[in-house]
């Protein structure tokens, strides 16, 4: 019997032992990779980030906003915190997380809202958060709102090589470095042609809002304002396809309106834009693409200087 | 809790060293071994504990009537029939009610247009019903045949029909063959540990590797059968043969090897079926517990094959119509049964011999072309028999074979599943060169295998391949027979 525990543990110990540093060194290394899900956290995670501006959202504040043109117009230093595909509560750890990691204080949070963060949406692009699953801030912030399995927590390098291959999670070759940098300050340009996506499926989406997401959106909103730091609310571009399919739209808006007047937050609305009727300037319904979007953040530089809340 | 989850892999460790180093007289490692199994069953569903229990209960009971009345074979009888009635009819209520009363409700309403509504009662299907209760059954009959004696112990009837390894889908035990292990002092065997363990690496491998690989792609091909060519089809029936193949000898595999672990010797259920000369080989091969289940309890009782050639064949339908409708409550299944009799039939009536001394190939590396051809006709029976037990209903089955008949017999649309395939050969290759064995990694002392270090690199090898190539976890096909 003892023989037999003896070689078990022989067996599998140092084998866990070895994948354990493989699976540690491999993610050091994956932290460089050009994914641009994984790319967004590199300058944060390292401090890098010395910001007057952020921009805050979900894909479309990623997609929307190029810092380098409020850069040059409002002569800052500005960059883009969006996350994809993920509703308030995960746009708020990235936040803290930026905070955690990047000393200086922002002036000022564009803050871009969508129709869909105030529901809960996680799981989306994981592998983002694979390469810093050694990073004990990371883990304290995402991991516990994350849905891992427990192969993937506890058994080193799992996570890697077994992606699920249904998913939009490409393989492991994703995770090693090429080079190439897709991120500008945080911003990616999309340069798709439009595609007329996600327009069928908008007349159905309803106004939905999570209580706890509303709530830490609410304590965000305190909290920052507490500092010291200004916020503003954006209304980016929809395509007006979209703006006129979406019946929940006007409700879903108010609703921001009501939580600005609490905080004394301006609203930038882009809703009806000249540039919204036209499809050459999105790759789909709910996203600009790269032309469009620098035209957009030059409207909204130039608004935010009109409004005098950068010093 | 299925073998494949991370919480097995802490369960059974921590059942093993309670078992070995806390529980150590054979009834209290009895004891251990109920509670266990009820956890590990109850992981999947608590509700239906009650079942087990009962059904347990039921052929305890059964048994100390049966030894009450011993010298009383009118009272052994009723008794006896009485247990199998009871058991049956548990599993009627939970496996069959919804398909019998969906066909009674679906002949009423095409016939006069009448709708029972209180017909339509969905009743959730219990994970294992049928394997246990068989087990259970083969129990209470073997008491009363004075093959085994009734146990008084209660715990160790329950342990009996339990018995975690194996409770959910098999290989089903007899009494005669489990019951004494339960009976006497067990003994930790070094030898019979590691190699229940390489046995449980091989059934993972098939399982998570293979079967769970090639059901991503079946499952998503099959609902598409209208637009596939006849080549792509019958590649699919393969995929399929594949898939139920190392899902089910892979479990069973795991059981096996679990049970070795605790001190346990379960029946050996699989016995390389896809090298069998005939059809009647073949099911000498698969799934050989329930096959000698029926063989034993059904076939031998009807007359089996010592009567007249007509009542033989009679006897055939009969057990596989019962075979087709335990594996599940559909006409398909039904359909699968009656095929594989209607194969048997014409091997009984044209008199080719489907018994042999010893396995194919024997002593020798290669089969000769006889046997090839042999092999290969009875693989593509084999695999037209699963495409009709993979169809979901008799729509889909007619359907399948029309589109197999008329789509062509190759086109753009062609299923990718070559790297599946060739998994699926690699480990026919290796049962191949092992199948003189219990099992694909049963190493002999003959080099280099009698190196531990070679034998560790061929572990590692395997456990890098699951790692990499595992599936998405599935559950067991045969979970829901």
């Amino acid at each position: 019997m003892r023989r037999f525990i003896k070689y078990c543990l022989l067996f599998t110990l140092p084998a866990y032992l070895l994948l354990t540093v493989v699976d540690y060194k491999f993610s050091q290394v994956a932290k460089h990779s050009s994914d641009y899900s994984i790319e967004a956290w590199y300058d944060l995670m390292n401090g890098d980030i010395a910001a007057d501006v952020v921009v805050m959202g979900s894909s479309r504040a990623w997609e929307h906003v190029n810092p380098l043109i409020l850069d040059s117009i409002l002569s800052i230093n500005s960059y883009n915190l969006g996350i994809d595909g993920r509703s308030f509560d995960s746009q708020i750890l990235k936040y803290h997380l930026y905070r955690e990691h990047n000393t200086k204080k922002p002036q000022l949070i564009i803050q871009n809202i969508d129709v869909f963060s105030l529901i809960n949406r996680i799981g989306i692009k994981k592998i983002q958060f694979f390469p810093y699953f050694w990073d004990k801030s990371m883990r304290a912030t995402f991991f516990p709102v994350e849905p891992f399995t427990v192969w993937e927590k506890y058994l080193p390098m799992y996570r890697y090589v077994h992606i699920n291959p249904r998913s939009d999670m490409p393989g492991l070759s994703v995770f090693i470095p090429d080079g190439k940098k897709t991120l500008t300050k945080g911003y990616r340009g999309e340069t798709l042609p439009w595609n007329g996506k996600a327009l069928s499926a908008l007349d159905s989406i309803p106004f939905l809002l999570n209580d706890t997401i509303a709530h830490k959106f609410d304590q965000y909103l305190s909290e920052v304002k507490a500092e010291g730091i200004n916020i503003v609310f954006v209304f980016s571009p929809l395509y007006i396809g979209a703006t006129e399919k979406m019946p929940s739209l006007n409700q879903i808006y108010a609703y921001y309106r009501q939580i600005a007047d609490r905080y004394s937050i301006p609203i930038l609305d882009y809703t009806y834009m000249s540039l919204c009727n036209d499809t050459t300037y999105f790759y789909n319904a709910m996203h600009l693409n790269k032309r469009g979007s620098n035209i957009f953040t030059d409207s909204l530089a130039n608004d935010i200087k009109k409004l005098g809340i950068l010093k | 809790m299925l073998f494949n989850s991370f919480e097995f892999l802490i369960f059974c460790p921590v059942v093993f060293l309670l078992y070995w180093f806390v529980f150590k007289g054979h009834k209290w490692q009895n004891l251990l071994i109920v509670v266990a199994s009820y956890v590990f069953y109850g992981w999947w569903d608590w509700r239906f504990l009650g079942l087990i229990a009962l059904t347990s209960l039921l052929s305890y009971c059964s048994g100390l009537l049966i030894d009450h009345y011993n010298g009383n074979r009118r009272m052994q009888r009723a008794v006896s029939a009485a247990n199998i009635v009871f058991n049956l009819a548990i599993l009627f209520i939970f496996k069959y009610y919804n398909f019998f009363a969906g066909s009674l409700n679906a002949l009423l309403h095409s016939s006069f247009g009448y709708e029972l509504d209180w017909a339509t009662v969905n009743i959730v299907l219990p994970v294992g019903i049928s394997f246990y209760t068989f087990q259970a059954l083969s129990y209470s009959i073997d008491v009363y045949h004075h093959k085994v004696r009734a146990t008084h112990d209660i715990i160790e009837l329950f342990a009996y029909i339990s018995f975690f390894p194996q409770l959910v889908a098999g290989p089903i035990e007899r009494a005669t063959n489990l019951l004494p292990q339960f009976q006497r002092q067990r003994r930790f065997d070094y030898g019979q540990a590691v190699d229940g363990m390489r046995q449980m690496l091989w059934g993972f491998l098939k399982k998570l590797v293979i079967a769970d690989n090639c059901a991503l792609l079946v499952d998503e091909a099959w609902g598409n059968y209208q637009n596939l060519p006849g080549l792509s089809l019958f590649l699919l029936g393969v995929l399929f043969t594949l898939q139920i193949y190392c899902d089910f000898s892979g479990y069973s595999d795991i059981a096996i090897g679990c049970a070795r672990l605790f001190g346990f010797n379960l029946m050996r259920n699989f016995n390389y079926p896809y090298f069998s000369r005939s059809i009647p080989e073949f099911w000498r091969r698969w799934h050989i517990s329930l096959t000698t289940w029926f063989r034993d309890y059904i076939y031998f009782p009807l007359g089996g094959s010592r009567c007249s050639k007509m009542k033989a064949i009679r006897n055939v339908y009969i057990v596989w119509a019962l075979s087709g409708l335990w594996h599940g409550a559909d006409w398909t299944f039904v359909c699968w049964g009656l095929y594989h009799a209607t194969l048997l039939a014409i091997y009984n009536l044209s008199g080719i011999n489907t018994k042999h001394n010893h396995g194919v190939a024997w002593g020798r590396l290669l089969p000769n072309f006889k046997e090839a051809c042999q092999m290969a006709i009875s693989f593509f029976l084999a695999v037209i028999g699963w495409i009709i037990f993979r169809a979901e209903s008799m729509e889909q089955l007619i359907g399948f074979f029309k589109a197999m008949a008329t789509n062509g017999l190759y086109s753009s649309s062609m299923v990718t599943g070559g790297t599946y395939l060739l998994f699926g050969l690699i480990m026919l290759t290796v049962e191949w060169l092992q199948r003189d064995k219990q099992h694909a990694l049963q190493f002999t002392d003959a080099k280099p295998f009698n190196y531990r270090p070679v034998r560790w690199g061929v572990y590692y090898l395997i456990l890098m391949v699951l790692f990499i190539y595992s599936g998405t976890g599935q559950t067991f096909i045969y979970f829901q027979f």
